[in-house]
């Protein structure tokens, strides 16, 4: 049984966590839900030693437990794959899962065996069933792999506690499977897990109790069923509804952007697409279906073997990001932690380093330039900053995604890609996103929409191309999205599709035809 | 800037605000302010407006009929912010409601390059705003004459009778209070009729409210919170309301603040 009594965490005299108490049966499942921002990081942060409560204590089966970083806490048992884990990409496999954990492979300080590590991380990736090469580079695997990866990273010290922030993030169908069996097979041995999640759906489901966070407080703590039914968990249950996206309608313009038969070194085939003024072009897909490969083609981060980009009507070559930056394509990544924000720098700085020519003046930069932009997106976009100078780390998911969009936004750029922008928000920030991409498109932008959601899509977007297997699959037009047939991501090209929809006289037989109107 | 053009600017700021200060002229416009104050010394001349303390007023007297509570509406940005948005929701050959208040007169006075579009209303203001628009086919709803939010506007049986033989695609109107556990408020019970009529005899019922409406209960009872589920608002709005209102299906429309 773990306890936490008291708990009270501050930061920058913000009061995060309020005086949490929580207790933890041994061997169960136990949920946390909670906006953003509401405090379930910081308390899994708390629970895995990566911060010290500022008051209150931890007990585990009676004793008093105090820890002063991760270690500390994996020693006593407990183990944590956090929503934002790095993953170190010129690291093995192996190297990456070992370093949860090294007493398993040696019993010395200073020497490591090579040969320990790779069995030991074999026997891990057995244990959950995902094969992967130990000696591959981490970099190599794509997002869904390192998320595997991070579990098996936190199972090597075989805990008995596990801490699971948002595990489903980034993951294919396929591995969410997987994963959800890894669930249920360490919880038959008598792991104690602890859940958090934006799918209350699965949390409902698969919890045996349920926390309910809100402004640092717990406002309801208690076993599955009897929650269930109460109005707190009810409001955060999701409605399945396609139209309550705030999408306006506009007159798409010219074309600004035409892609003919895309084929680049790596995953796109043959891809063909066109963006207007004003337009919200969705691309979905699974893992590896390609959508990543065109805009990566597109960032001139990938070599184009084949096929013609036209911008505005010209021919364009992008060299690299930069490139297409100055082109004023502008690309918001999916991962904003590692590629888009600086954690420990200012959010003003953060905000306006896309553009710093719009501070300079004769000789440098203006920082009251810098402090009126930064006033600006506050007030319009309204992201809660304590100081312009707040680092970025101190601020809440939902809020560093506003300050990314805020920092794109400052680029002027005329083309907006926005990969998996709604990902890791709760409902209020999510809606805030969704009216800024509708204003934008309204003001003449053009943009490009990544997701895997597809109510968001069909909600949001004028057309939808589904990716399969670096070709594009199929083109849906706003006026049919709007109806509840499936975008069939899942299967591939060739199969027989499921639904009786998808042989709809209007939807054409192929994506060419589509394309062409 | 020329001074022709400089006073061409300043004519069409007054036709679409009604009153400004000489500061807000004078940096909107890059001059000083005792420029400012000789352009508008030439308008007051030529009777186009009339001089107030640090600012002026456009002289037209459909500015008395805006201004009838005599007090300066603090939230009157974020209303038109609405109406320009609410605006872009109207497709050609639509048929819509517009009901009373300035929220919904800020939305007639957007409809701009539409189609084909007619619009009913029970809003004096409205009829005066667009009376002049010759592409919009405009239909007056007749009845018992009340203000609400500052604008003339018509109710009781009259009209009741008249829009219950009438079918719209869209209908706009404007409620006092919005509260998620009793629903929609508004001062006149009349004009909560007419919502309630409306609500049948409409595709869509778009409520339109500013931030500060929401989370209190006014004098009469309009109908249950999924009476409809499209709301235009500002971004402002709480969060829990934003959540909740997200993750009940609502479509809810949000400016932003255009600084």
């Amino acid at each position: 049984m773990i306890r936490l009594e008291r708990i009270v965490k501050t930061f920058e005299h913000r009061l995060i966590l309020d005086h949490i108490d929580l207790q933890l049966e041994k061997g169960k499942i136990h949920g946390i839900i909670g906006d953003n921002g509401a405090g379930k990081t910081v308390l899994v942060n708390i629970l895995s030693g990566v911060y010290q409560p500022d008051q209150g204590t931890i007990t585990i089966d009676g004793k008093p437990v105090r820890f002063s970083s991760p270690k500390d806490a994996i020693r006593a048992g407990i183990a944590a794959i956090h929503q934002e884990t790095q993953i170190v990409g010129k690291l093995t496999v192996a190297e990456n899962i070992i370093m949860g954990d090294r007493s398993g492979i040696s019993r010395s300080t200073w020497f490591v065996s090579w040969k320990n590590m790779i069995t030991e991380s074999e026997r891990i990736l057995n244990q959950i069933h995902y094969p992967l090469d130990p000696h591959r580079l981490a970099e190599t695997l794509n997002l869904g792999q390192q998320q595997i990866l991070k579990v098996a990273r936190a199972i090597c010290s075989s805990p008995q506690v596990l801490i699971m922030d948002e595990p489903f993030t980034n993951l294919s169908e396929q591995e969410i499977k997987t994963f959800k069996e890894i669930i249920t097979s360490m919880q038959s041995s008598g792991i104690t897990i602890i859940y958090i999640s934006h799918d209350t759906d699965d949390i409902l489901r698969r919890c045996d109790t349920l926390t309910v966070l809100r402004d640092g407080q717990v406002i309801h703590s208690g076993p599955n069923s009897f929650l269930g039914s109460i109005p707190p968990i009810r409001e955060l249950l999701p409605i399945q509804d396609a139209f309550k996206y705030p999408r306006v309608p506009t007159r798409p313009g010219r074309k600004i952007l035409e892609i003919t038969n895309l084929k680049t070194g790596r995953g796109v085939h043959d891809a063909s697409l066109f963006l207007r003024k004003g337009e919200i072009l969705g691309i979905t897909g699974t893992l590896g279906s390609g959508k990543t490969g065109i805009i990566k083609a597109l960032l001139g981060l990938e070599r184009i073997l084949q096929g013609t980009i036209l911008l505005d009507g010209e021919p364009f070559t992008p060299k690299d990001p930069h490139h297409a930056f100055s082109h004023r394509i502008g690309y918001l990544p999916e991962d904003i932690r590692k590629d888009w924000l600086h954690e420990d720098m200012p959010f003003s700085h953060n905000l306006t380093m896309s553009n710093l020519h719009e501070l300079h003046g004769r000789m440098a930069l203006h920082p009251e330039l810098e402090a009126e932009a930064a006033r600006r997106y506050i007030t319009s976009l309204k992201i809660k900053v304590s100081r312009l100078d707040e680092h970025i780390s101190q601020l809440s998911g939902g809020n560093k995604q506003k300050v990314a969009i805020a920092k794109l936004l400052f680029t002027d750029s005329r083309i907006l890609i926005l990969d998996e922008p709604t990902k890791y928000l709760d409902s209020s920030t999510r809606i805030d996103v969704y009216n800024l991409m509708s204003k934008c498109a309204g003001e003449g932008m053009a943009i490009i929409f990544i997701s895997t959601d597809e109510r968001e899509l069909k909600g949001m977007c004028d057309r939808i191309l589904v990716m399969k297997k670096g070709t594009c699959h199929n083109f849906f037009h706003r006026k049919e999205t709007g109806r509840s047939f499936p975008l069939d991501l899942y299967t591939a090209p060739g199969e027989e599709p499921m639904g009786q929809s998808l042989n709809s006289p209007t939807r054409g037989s192929t994506p060419q035809r589509m394309e062409s109107e | 800037m020329l001074a022709d053009v400089r006073v061409k600017k300043i004519k069409e700021i007054l036709l679409e605000y009604k009153h400004i200060d000489i500061n807000t002229l004078s940096s909107l416009l890059s001059v000083s302010m005792a420029t400012i104050r000789r352009d508008l010394d030439k308008l007051e001349q030529e009777s186009f407006l009339v001089r107030a303390h640090g600012g002026a007023f456009l002289n037209d007297p459909a500015v008395d009929e805006v201004q009838l509570s005599g007090s300066e509406d603090p939230y009157a940005q974020q209303k038109r912010e609405i109406g320009i948005l609410a605006s872009a929701l109207i497709d050609d050959n639509d048929i819509i409601f517009i009901g009373g208040g300035v929220t919904c007169l800020q939305i007639a006075k957007h409809v701009k390059n539409k189609k084909h579009v007619t619009i009913i209303t029970n809003n004096v203001n409205i009829l005066t705003e667009l009376a002049s628009n010759t592409e919009i086919s405009l239909k007056a709803v007749g009845g018992d004459l009340e203000v609400v939010d500052q604008c003339l506007t018509m109710a009781g049986d009259i009209s009741l009778e008249t829009l219950s033989h009438m079918y719209f695609n869209k209908s706009f109107v404007t409620v006092d209070a919005i509260d998620l556990d009793n629903g929609y408020f508004t001062n006149s019970p009349q004009q909560g009729k007419i919502i309630r009529l409306l609500q049948k005899n409409s595709d869509d019922l778009l409520i339109v409210a500013d931030y500060t409406k929401f989370g209190k209960r006014a004098f009469s009872y309009v109908g249950e919170l999924l009476m409809t589920r499209k709301i235009v608002t500002n971004i402002d709005l709480s969060e829990s309301y934003k959540k909740q209102l997200f993750e009940s299906g609502f479509q809810l429309y949000m400016t932003f603040d255009n600084q």
